[in-house]
């Protein structure tokens, strides 16, 4: 059943068709340094990057960093998850709070992230809870869209069978459309936490004192570039993690789901 | 209007009245559209007897699928009567289960867990109670090979197999059936005919079943509704006379193609008028 060849075979070729772009990336990064003579002040040699890693740990801190900015993406991803979710699904369950909820959501949702900032910073001060809401406000209001799209895409005519098996009204969410929805809204979640990221690094690169994003504002301040690069592999790297966890807990979590359709 | 007088006549008469299953006076059905109403069904009656394996046959459009829907309580009427063992249409899902022609097992359950869906609706069985039902029926399906299979594993006869166990899992009086294998390839079809023949032979359950297809209304029923579209109207009521217990055999007899034909003759002007478009066989 699933996904046909998952074979070791065919996992191993996957693993090496997807290093192929990054082996080829630090091939024309070698070649920009030696053969055209790029200045460390642009690029640094590819050679420097795992010292400066190093160093980012050892002396510069950069876990604790780490570890502040993931509790900030988490904490506005999990506010916007458990808030959009049951409005989401009540929008798309019932045409009139949609009627009611999809005009101001869809206002606020075009608001581009960085322009609360000024005002959340003048209402929560700039420690940590401003920049969970920066997170929570760039999240929830998307997703609250994608969860009311998912839930409004279960099909009709699966209610009308539930219904004709003796399921009361009031069972149909639970038993019906939640079922249904999740897979597609658990993929929501997915691209949210993407999103989560940009947001953090926006809310970070504003009045921050911790983080991965100031520590890049802070590397380019010193012009510290092997560390920006680093900081920015780290972030490509946390986010993948996140991504790969997350696809695989989808397969755990919906194995009836058709993946070929 | 003789058709009208006959009917009002044995509305007088109680031994049948009671019998009733179905009876239907006068529907009609309107939908309202941006380009204009259409009208689905006009003047639409007739009488199911309980027990009975009642086809409503016609080409597609003549609005049979809007006459099962109103029987399941799924629509209105916009004027007429429903009458369902004499009484007006209880909710949906207490009296009738329904088949419908797109599958519509859900896929986030497994075969046993699709025809448990409904028990814990109608009884006060315990799980284990409602599981071991379950798989009774998967057993009568077929099925119990398949029991923890999700429903995208299973090809479309076993799919439509999983709703006429989940449909019948209920104990439903009235069975109603839209065109449940419409979708199916014929040989599939042509099995499947045959199971429900043998399933439905079983009990004495009232089916309803919807169909385009003149063998397979010929095959299965015991009276057959040949109707006519746009509006949808009853054009004639014929007894099936095959003997039971029936098998696809029945598909060799004289009679059959006789009636074959006879049913294709009642319904070519319509079929022709619809092919060439428009109701009067006018272009549109």
């Amino acid at each position: 059943m699933g996904a046909f060849g998952e074979g070791p075979r065919h996992i191993s070729r996957r693993i090496l068709f997807g290093l192929l772009p990054f082996a080829s990336g630090a091939i024309v990064w070698v070649v920009l340094v030696r053969v055209f003579g790029v200045r460390p002040v642009f690029l640094p040699a590819l050679g420097d990057m795992p010292g400066a890693l190093w160093g980012m740990f050892k002396e510069q801190g950069i876990g604790s960093d780490i570890a502040i900015s993931c509790f900030r993406v988490v904490a506005g991803f999990i506010a916007a998850v458990l808030l959009a979710t049951p409005l989401g699904v009540l929008m798309g369950y019932s045409p009139r709070t949609s009627q009611l909820f999809e005009p101001i959501v869809g206002f606020i949702r075009y608001m581009p992230v960085p322009v609360f900032i000024p005002l959340c910073i003048l209402w929560f001060g700039s420690g940590d809870l401003e920049k969970v809401i920066i997170i929570f406000l760039g999240a929830f209001f998307q997703l609250t869209l994608m969860v009311q799209d998912a839930a409004h895409s279960v099909r009709r005519d699966f209610y009308e069978a539930a219904t004709m098996l003796g399921a009361p009204r009031r069972a149909l969410i639970f038993r019906v459309l939640w079922p249904a929805a999740l897979p597609q809204i658990f993929d929501s979640y997915r691209v949210c936490i993407g999103w989560a990221w940009t947001y953090l690094i926006v809310a970070e690169i504003v009045g921050a004192r911790t983080g991965i994003g100031f520590y890049i504002i802070k590397a380019q301040r010193y012009l510290m570039v092997p560390q920006i690069f680093a900081a920015m592999t780290l972030i490509g790297l946390l986010g993948m993690t996140t991504d790969l966890l997350l696809g695989g807990a989808h397969k755990i979590l919906f194995p009836w789901v058709d993946r070929r359709n | 209007m003789t058709m009208t007088k006959v009917i009002d006549d044995r509305e007088g008469t109680k031994a049948i009245w009671h019998k009733q299953a179905v009876r239907l006076r006068q529907l009609s059905k309107i939908y309202p559209g941006r380009t204009g109403q259409l009208t689905a069904l006009q003047h639409f009656s007739c009488d199911i007897a309980e027990g009975e394996f009642a086809i409503i046959l016609g080409p597609s459009g003549c609005g049979k699928s809007t006459v099962v829907r109103i029987i399941a309580g799924l629509e209105q009427p916009t004027s007429g009567t429903v009458l369902i063992h004499g009484q007006s249409v209880p909710d949906p899902g207490k009296t009738c289960s329904m088949v419908f022609q797109s599958y519509t097992s859900f896929p986030w359950l497994t075969v046993v867990e699709n025809i448990e869906f409904g028990l814990c609706y109608i009884s006060n069985r315990t799980k284990q109670q409602r599981r071991e039902r379950a798989r009774e029926l998967a057993l009568m399906v077929g099925l119990e090979k398949f029991e923890n299979a999700y429903i995208n594993q299973l090809s479309g006869g076993m799919k439509q197999r999983v709703a006429i166990a989940s449909a019948l899992a209920t104990d439903p009086k009235i069975l109603l059936m839209d065109e449940p294998f419409g979708a199916l390839d014929s040989q599939t079809r042509m099995a499947m005919q045959e199971h429900l023949l043998k399933i439905t032979e079983q009990s004495d359950k009232t089916v309803v079943f919807v169909t385009h297809d003149i063998e397979e209304a010929l095959l299965l029923g015991d009276r057959i509704y040949v109707c006519t579209g746009r509006p949808g109207k009853i054009l004639a009521e014929l007894d099936v006379p095959f003997s039971y217990p029936r098998t696809s055999g029945v598909r060799n007899e004289k009679k059959f193609a006789e009636m074959k034909y006879e049913i294709f003759h009642l319904l070519r002007d319509d079929v022709y008028a619809q092919m060439l478009g428009g109701s009067n066989g006018r272009l549109r």
